[in-house]
């Protein structure tokens, strides 16, 4: 491998880009040209103008892609996440052409991609899944049978949905029809394909996930597991890792069955198996997101590993050099996700120019982002604008060092969810680490009201 | 953005970069401004003229009228061509028609004809027959007409 093509933009550009500089390899960033200003394309050796601000047209177009990877003479490509990093077709094309696709094979993001597949996969091999109706339903008539089975509140999913798209909670018998028109609408808009099917809604869970790394010599290690339970709307807001005082062996058993989920399916690259923790602390495989996480970053700063390196290492052909149960796994670390996102005005997404920025620094602290002064905040794309990871040898520590970072954090032109995060990291239950899925509702609730 | 100030600027630091180097010649793109510098025989003769690319009288344009890029509405493979076997759509010094095929970019075996928005004559053509092209890449300079 001589030269990588990024296949993405903002702060996950970035980080490719160093990963490609740490290891000594060729950077290529494909751009839009809403992004033709960004510090990914500064950063690189070269960059590539792929197309216009629509994705569709640039981010999201395989073949723009691949010529782009004949004229700069690329010859591995790293998708990043979101855009075509869960495509089967792209991996699949990259193949085809003899380029190396930094992620797993086209089989498994299919495999995965396909909600149902994945949840039968998943239970056969003994990792347990949500009861729910095993399989897409058809017409309502179906679908009020299956309900009745698994219980209220449930929850309906788009069998191509993911990263929180494509759901919604059931809480009576009565609202079944008009949410299951709903949702399938949704459906087939967002992910051109209406099927449907029905699990269990767990109240007052936590969402915990377990990073993984299998190489292609049959070497599986999880390195922990991340608590993303701070969520809106099924965005994750911020993530922490170890998650803070779980009962019994419970983080024993998600890790357990992330190997075994992994090691079962003959998995290849850095994954990640998300599992939903009910009240009673009994986990739930939810899904497998097979490629990089945007919250990858707090498990680098626990384990030492740098994860974007080591889906490089895997991909040409490399092997695991660490065992299970060697990385350092003593220190604590936590990430917000710094959004242009107006809280106060339901957070609506922003757009502006960065005007003055004052990113946090200092011991424990990490920032991964693309801002810089000057540069604008485009409308054509995600919200995320920077992460901040604190990182100390406990909880405690690593909760100081956060509010210190948001205390130096300023970035102004653009507005940004950064006070929500300040009153996050002041709250009395998420400082004691006991937090659920509604924590944000909560604050947000509660900062309405004394305002 | 044509800015005649920032231009202006622009051209008086490329002569300076120019001056004592032994470039001949130097065509520098922006946002609808080329500037070009050639050097005749006399070293410090140099003479900033913007937009004006003219290799023969055909191709004369207006003073101050920036030469038009023609770019390529996409990424993928350029072709001068219809078929190899065929003439090209245009050759330097060719007089184009605004709406006019003058190239193909090729992606995945769609042929996406390439057009002039302008009519004009054609001064260059900065791309060989085959070669991947980036999204918006100039492919040939039109002068203006007159």
């Amino acid at each position: 491998m001589e030269r990588l093509l990024v296949g993405n933009r903002g702060e996950i550009a970035v980080r490719i880009v160093r990963a490609c500089h740490d290891l000594g390899i060729g950077s290529v960033v494909a751009y839009s040209s809403a992004d033709r200003d960004s510090l990914a394309v500064e950063l690189a050796d070269r960059a590539v103008h792929i197309g216009p601000p629509p994705a569709r047209r640039s981010y999201n177009d395989i073949p723009s892609l691949l010529y782009a990877c004949a004229l700069a003479e690329a010859d591995a490509v790293h998708p990043g996440y979101g855009f075509l990093s869960e495509e089967p077709l792209f991996a699949t094309a990259c193949a085809e052409v003899g380029l190396t696709f930094v992620g797993p094979s086209p089989k498994h993001i299919a495999l995965m991609g396909n909600k149902l597949d994945a949840r039968a996969a998943m239970r056969a091999c003994g990792v347990p899944v949500l009861p729910g109706s095993d399989g897409a339903v058809e017409g309502i008539a179906q679908a009020a049978e299956a309900a009745d089975r698994i219980g209220y509140p449930l929850i309906l999913k788009a069998v191509a949905g993911g990263g929180g798209r494509g759901m919604c909670v059931v809480r009576a018998p009565g609202e079944l029809a008009r949410m299951w028109e709903d949702t399938r609408a949704v459906a087939r808009t967002l992910f051109r394909d209406d099927r449907i099917y029905l699990e269990r809604y767990v109240p007052r869970g936590r969402h915990i996930e377990v990073q993984i790394l299998a190489d292609s010599f049959g070497n599986v290690i999880d390195l922990g597991e991340r608590d993303c339970t701070v969520q809106r709307r099924h965005q994750k807001l911020a993530e922490e890792t170890p998650a803070p005082s779980l009962p019994g062996d419970l983080r024993e058993r998600l890790r357990e069955a992330a190997v075994l989920g992994a090691t079962s399916v003959e998995y290849v690259s850095a994954g990640t198996m998300e599992f939903l923790v009910s009240d009673d602390g009994e986990p739930y495989f939810l899904e497998m997101n097979t490629r990089l996480q945007v919250e990858h970053p707090v498990t680098e700063e626990r384990t030492g590993i740098d994860l974007v390196e080591w889906m490089i290492r895997i991909a040409r052909g490399e092997a695991l050099p660490f065992r299970q149960r060697e990385p350092d796994l003593d220190r604590h670390a936590i990430e917000v996700r710094i959004n242009a996102e107006d809280v106060a005005r339901d957070w609506a997404g922003s757009t502006g120019r960065v005007e003055r920025l004052r990113l946090p620094g200092g011991p424990g602290i990490r920032v991964d982002t693309h801002l810089y002064e000057g540069y604008v905040v485009p409308p054509f794309y995600d919200s995320l604008l920077a992460k901040i990871i604190a990182t100390g040898p406990t909880r405690d520590v690593a909760l100081r060092r956060m509010a210190r970072a948001l205390r130096e954090f300023r970035c102004e032109g653009v507005v940004t969810n950064a006070d929500f995060h300040r009153t996050l990291l002041a709250d009395r239950d998420f400082r004691a680490g006991d937090y659920r899925l509604d924590i944000v509702d909560k604050l947000c609730t509660t900062e309405r009201s004394t305002t | 953005m044509t800015d005649l100030r920032a231009t202006v600027e622009a051209t008086g630091l490329i002569l300076d970069l120019v001056r004592g180097s032994d470039v001949q010649r130097l065509v520098v793109q922006g946002d609808g401004v080329t500037i070009e510098v050639e050097r005749s025989a006399l070293p410090a003769a140099s003479a900033a003229r913007p937009s004006e690319a003219a290799p023969d009288a055909a191709a004369e344009t207006t003073a101050g009228e920036p030469a038009e890029a023609v770019t390529a509405p996409l990424m993928g493979v350029f072709y001068q061509r219809p078929a190899p076997d065929q003439p090209p759509f245009v050759t330097v010094g060719q007089h184009v028609e605004a709406g006019e095929q003058v190239a193909i970019v090729e992606a995945m075996k769609m042929m996406n004809p390439v057009v002039a928005e302008h009519a004009g004559v054609v001064v260059r053509i900065n791309v060989a027959d085959g070669e991947v092209v980036e999204f918006e890449q100039p492919l040939m300079e039109l002068g203006a007409v007159g």
